[in-house]
């Protein structure tokens, strides 16, 4: 369980008069309830990136607190704690200059984890991930897009976290090996039953991921919860024009054609 | 794995290198310290001359160290020690003992603010120094201003208040002699000369100047070899402007104590060099290209009668003495320079503030022209190797700094936060990410340094240092092209190879996964 309560964050300087609008984020609450996968849906801008960096402790909140399994997060606990999240972001964010191996053990490897449970653990990965096995001594300048967001996910889920936190994980793949990952992070998801909160732009992905989709604009949540309530009562003409500008081109160029 | 490990031997080695030499200069730097000061009677009796950037200085001081090996005690002669202000503050100091000094100097320009008339006044205010001088050695250098005695004859021109009809003459004084109060300032004044066009250059280039023509006049010292040898011809002092320059050899009064002999030594000098023989010997070094030492010890075999052994060293012995000085320098400098830089690179990315201060400050240090540094560290550190390894510190830090900071800042945000994100604690990431993904440019930032450091060491020789420098003074000195190679080459060389070797370096290093990419990381320098 992911509790977050009254959490705000203004980039800069904090004058005492702040007009509410230029928050990067409101004061928000939220809950993620263990196993359930979050989407943090909205245009550029809309706080929601800014949401997960203060989830994975890389800024820390103007106001409110994060609890997280009931631990509130503190610049003293944050690096117990993190170890306990896995991250993903966009490009990945892989080390350049360590192999693949590298990469996903680093962090067990600081820990001193056991040399045979760290091999093992790296086995099980690769196989969950779908990676070869000839990749491991790969530095990340010599893989695919995809591969690297593979490894990336490796490396988030080394240390078996209990939360998975996702900054456009798919983002900067090409459409096809895009929807070739989302299946199988669904699938992975399924299977390790893990508590995620993924950022994305985008609407079908979010619905495909989704058991609750939080929908955001300048820094506020404008509508909280499944895509079919969005689409079907959308709280403010927001929601609807975001959910069609999205779907509709497509729809139009299929209707043409018929 | 094995590549992981070979780089991380490299990398104990390299610290383990760095350890040392730090660990070395500290103990030498102790050492020398702890010699400086206690040259107490049980200790063997040794005694430092020091001489100016000139031949004739060179030559007496040869001649002095000479004469105090003769009592049986260590001597050691620091040549062209570069200017009369380093040559006495070392005096006063004890870095070296006697020089070879002249009494207009001392009266006009070290010891003018007290108003003396006499030599018996100077001898006076010298005593309250804490310091001896011998009787006059039998010449008066004089400065004198001179031109080619064609042109000379051709202008009509007979005495310095001649000059006064020719504003159009280019007019090249050494250095010191442009700032002396008894030099060109004085000079201007006293005769009025409306000349512009007036620049400052080593004294022996200027001679060369004047043959090839850039220089139309220029001053002189009056048992110059070169007078005679470039047909000039002295202008007469009319006005009486300059003073009498009277050689005396200037010695630290507890010479007297510590070497009674040595101080007897250098008075049996008195009254025994007359102009004509210091000329001759000026004439037998930078003319016939004969060795100081061997002039000096001919000169003391036939006034004296006293048989000097000396050793001249072969071009050979010279060249390693050089460059076990040079290296020594840059060694011991950059080293300390890395070790150093490198954590305040680091302390600049992490704290802004702080950062813009350290790269400021070094930045300044940078902005010092590189002799005045040199210069600087004097009063600090003395002469010789100290000060010069410290002014090569300070100049070899801000390319490593500026190129640490530039290496870590210029890191994808991404990565440093996928770092954090993974739990890994400051230490640790910077260790395990950020510093290999700036081992290039921390290199480079090394390399930068490496080469300046090695170019500028070359100074090192204008206070005492020694080095490649050394041959590169002395060749300006004797106007002797060769000589300067001697000194340029190896230099140049040197440079070249400390390239290829931090390249070398660089392929050990550089991690693996960096090398293929082009560049993740960009280049500052």
């Amino acid at each position: 369980m992911l509790v977050i309560s009254q959490v705000s964050k203004l980039y800069g300087d904090v004058p005492a008069d702040v007009p509410a609008d230029t928050l990067a984020l409101a004061p928000t609450d939220l809950q993620v309830p263990g196993g359930e996968t979050l989407v943090l849906i909205g245009p550029s801008g809309c706080g929601k990136s800014t949401l997960l960096r203060l989830i994975a402790g890389l800024i820390q909140p103007d106001s409110g607190s994060i609890t997280f399994e009931g631990t509130e997060l503190s610049p003293e606990n944050i690096l117990q704690v993190r170890q306990r999240m896995g991250y993903v972001i966009q490009e990945g964010g892989l080390f350049p200059h360590l192999s693949v191996r590298d990469n996903v053990t680093v962090m067990a490897r600081y820990l001193r984890r056991d040399v045979s449970w760290i091999d093992s653990r790296l086995n099980e990965l690769a196989q969950l991930t779908r990676l070869p096995e000839t990749m491991m001594n790969r530095f990340p300048a010599e893989l695919s897009g995809g591969q690297r967001q593979r490894v990336s996910l490796m490396r988030a889920l080394m240390l078996d976290p209990d939360l998975l936190l996702l900054d456009e994980p798919l983002g900067a793949l090409d459409p096809m090996i895009r929807y070739e990952l989302q299946q199988e992070l669904k699938a992975i998801f399924a299977q390790l039953g893990k508590t995620v909160v993924m950022v994305t732009h985008d609407i079908a992905e979010a619905a495909f991921f989704g058991h609750t989709l939080v929908l955001m604009r300048d820094g506020h949540i404008v509508q909280t919860g499944p895509f079919k309530a969005l689409a079907q009562t959308p709280a403010e003409p927001f929601v609807e024009q975001f959910i069609t500008a999205q779907r509709e081109p497509m729809a139009q160029l299929v209707e043409a054609l018929k | 794995m094995k590549a992981k490990q070979k780089i991380g031997v490299m990398l104990l080695g390299f610290c383990a290198l760095l350890a040392i030499t730090v660990a070395s200069t500290v103990a030498s730097t102790v050492a020398s310290t702890a010699a400086n000061k206690t040259t107490s009677a049980e200790e063997p009796v040794s005694i430092t001359i020091g001489s100016k950037g000139f031949t004739e200085s060179v030559i007496l001081g040869e001649m002095l160290q000479h004469l105090a090996r003769q009592t049986g005690i260590e001597a050691h002669h620091q040549r062209q020690l570069g200017g009369t202000r380093v040559l006495w503050n070392a005096l006063l100091s004890g870095e070296i003992d006697a020089y070879p000094e002249y009494t207009g100097t001392l009266l006009q320009e070290i010891l003018n603010n007290e108003n003396l008339q006499t030599e018996a006044e100077l001898k006076q205010a010298l005593t309250t120094h804490g310091l001896r001088m011998t009787p006059a050695l039998g010449f008066n250098n004089t400065y004198a201003i001179g031109m080619k005695a064609e042109l000379a004859k051709q202008l009509k021109l007979r005495t310095l208040s001649d000059l006064k009809n020719h504003p159009e003459l280019v007019l090249g004084f050494s250095n010191e002699f442009m700032d002396r109060a008894d030099g060109w300032p004085g000079l201007q004044q006293a005769y009025q000369l409306p000349q512009q066009n007036v620049r400052g250059l080593d004294h022996d280039l200027a001679y060369r100047g004047i043959e090839s023509g850039t220089l139309q006049v220029t001053d002189l010292y009056t048992t110059d070899a070169e007078i005679a040898y470039y047909n000039l011809q002295a202008l007469e002092d009319d006005l009486n402007y300059f003073p009498v320059y009277n050689a005396v050899i200037v010695y630290r009064g507890d010479v007297e104590q510590r070497a009674p002999d040595v101080a007897a030594m250098f008075k049996r000098l008195a009254g025994r060099i007359d102009a004509p023989t210091m000329s001759r010997m000026n004439a037998q070094v930078k003319l016939n290209g004969e060795a100081e030492s061997a002039v000096a010890a001919g000169f003391l075999k036939q006034a004296l009668n006293l048989n000097v052994d000396y050793q001249i060293q072969t071009a050979w012995q010279r060249f390693w003495k050089h460059t076990g000085e040079h290296l020594v320098l840059v060694g011991i400098s950059l080293s300390a320079a890395i070790f150093f830089a490198i954590p305040l690179g680091i302390l600049a990315a992490r704290r802004e503030r702080l950062g813009s201060i350290v790269l400021g400050v070094a930045g300044i240090l940078q902005t010092i022209p590189s002799l005045a540094l040199f210069v600087f560290m004097i009063p600090l550190l003395g002469i010789g190797g100290p000060p010069a390894i410290m002014a090569l510190f300070l100049y070899s830090l801000l390319p490593i700094i500026r190129n640490t900071y530039a290496g870590l800042k210029d890191i994808p945000p991404a990565i440093i936060e996928s770092a954090q994100a993974l739990g890994l604690p400051s230490r640790a990431r910077l260790r395990i990410v950020e510093l290999p993904l700036a081992t290039r440019a921390i290199l480079a930032g090394i390399k930068t340094s490496a080469v300046i450091n090695v170019g500028t060491a070359s100074l090192s020789a204008l206070i005492g240092a020694g080095g490649y420098g050394q041959p590169i003074l002395t060749g300006i000195r004797l106007d002797d092209i060769g000589l300067i190679l001697q000194g340029a080459i190896p230099a140049a060389v040197l440079a070249l190879l400390v390239q290829g070797l931090f390249e070398l370096i660089e392929r050990g290093l550089l991690p693996k996964g960096l090398r293929m990419q082009t560049s993740n990381v960009k280049l500052a320098s």
